[in-house]
């Protein structure tokens, strides 16, 4: 079991919001701890089959529905 | 692929449909001007922000309703609103924050109505090139998506949206921050309680 800091830790990064002081603490725990390694790993997949889903168009321009009346 | 959210977009002119008479508006300007400028009376300066962030804001609204013409209408209602609503805008904000909070309005006033049809049903029809793309593994894609989409409706309001403006909008930690009004550190919390449930729904897809 990860600890919930370093758990946070790892969620930071994936998120690519690591201050540098934080960059250092993550690379420390990638090369020391496998388990850590598995759950980063898990974790980018998880958010890449949600980001698979990707943007829906919009398909007619919204701007063009807006009634002109109201605006 | 996701939608990301421009401040500050700089592409050509553009044509706009706001008035009678073809006017072209300067797509470069930033939203304090474009709604200074609509303040001022000069209505057209709309279409900018519309264009802008229509995109952005119907794929908040589709992830966080399900439905493709309900997400279509709040979107719609959303910019309604926020022209009704310009003089009240505070310019230190960010647009996006400002209009965030009309548009997670406008899906809760959407959903306090009696429903009209299936809230389920309307998340597996339309949903972008991807869903409409033939690939090899098309059918298990097409599986694993709709256990997505259904993963992320089953999140409780306040975590969807986190994942929501995070993945689908691309707003960093400090902008979900200022759009929720939460210190940053409630926004993280959030996310990571999200993602434990997710990556329970949806282990078996995680696990491959």
């Amino acid at each position: 079991m990860i600890p919930s800091k370093d758990d946070a830790l790892l969620q930071t990064a994936v998120d690519g919001e690591l201050t540098r002081d934080e960059r250092v603490e993550f690379d420390r725990l990638l090369a020391t701890s496998a388990e850590a390694r598995d759950r980063f790993t898990a974790l980018r997949k998880l958010i890449s089959i949600v980001e698979e889903l990707g943007a829906c168009s919009v398909i007619r321009s919204i701007a063009k529905c807006l009634p002109s009346n109201r605006l | 692929m996701r939608t990301t959210c421009p401040s500050r977009v700089n592409v050509r002119p553009l044509l706009t449909n706001f008035s009678s008479q073809a006017v072209y508006l300067d797509q470069s300007m930033d939203d304090a001007t474009a709604v200074q400028r609509c303040l001022d009376g000069e209505s057209a300066a709309f279409e900018t922000l519309v264009t802008r962030y229509q995109q952005v804001l119907f794929n908040v609204a589709f992830r966080m309703l399900g439905d493709y013409e309900e997400a279509r209408d709040v979107a719609q209602n959303t910019f309604i609103k926020v022209y009704e609503k310009l003089g009240t805008y505070d310019p230190q904000r960010r647009f996006f924050s400002w209009m965030y909070r009309i548009l997670m309005n406008e899906c809760l006033n959407l959903r306090r109505r009696p429903p009209m049809g299936s809230f389920i049903d309307g998340i597996d029809g339309i949903d972008g090139v991807a869903d409409r793309t033939p690939a090899p593994d098309a059918v298990e894609a097409a599986e694993r998506r709709r256990d997505v989409k259904h993963a992320i409706l089953a999140l409780p309001p306040m975590y969807r949206e986190v994942v929501v403006l995070r993945h689908f909008a691309a707003l960093s930690y400090e902008e979900m921050s200022e759009a929720f009004g939460v210190p940053a550190k409630t926004v993280k919390s959030r996310l990571y309680s999200a993602r434990q449930q997710l990556a329970g729904e949806l282990a078996a897809w995680v696990q491959r």
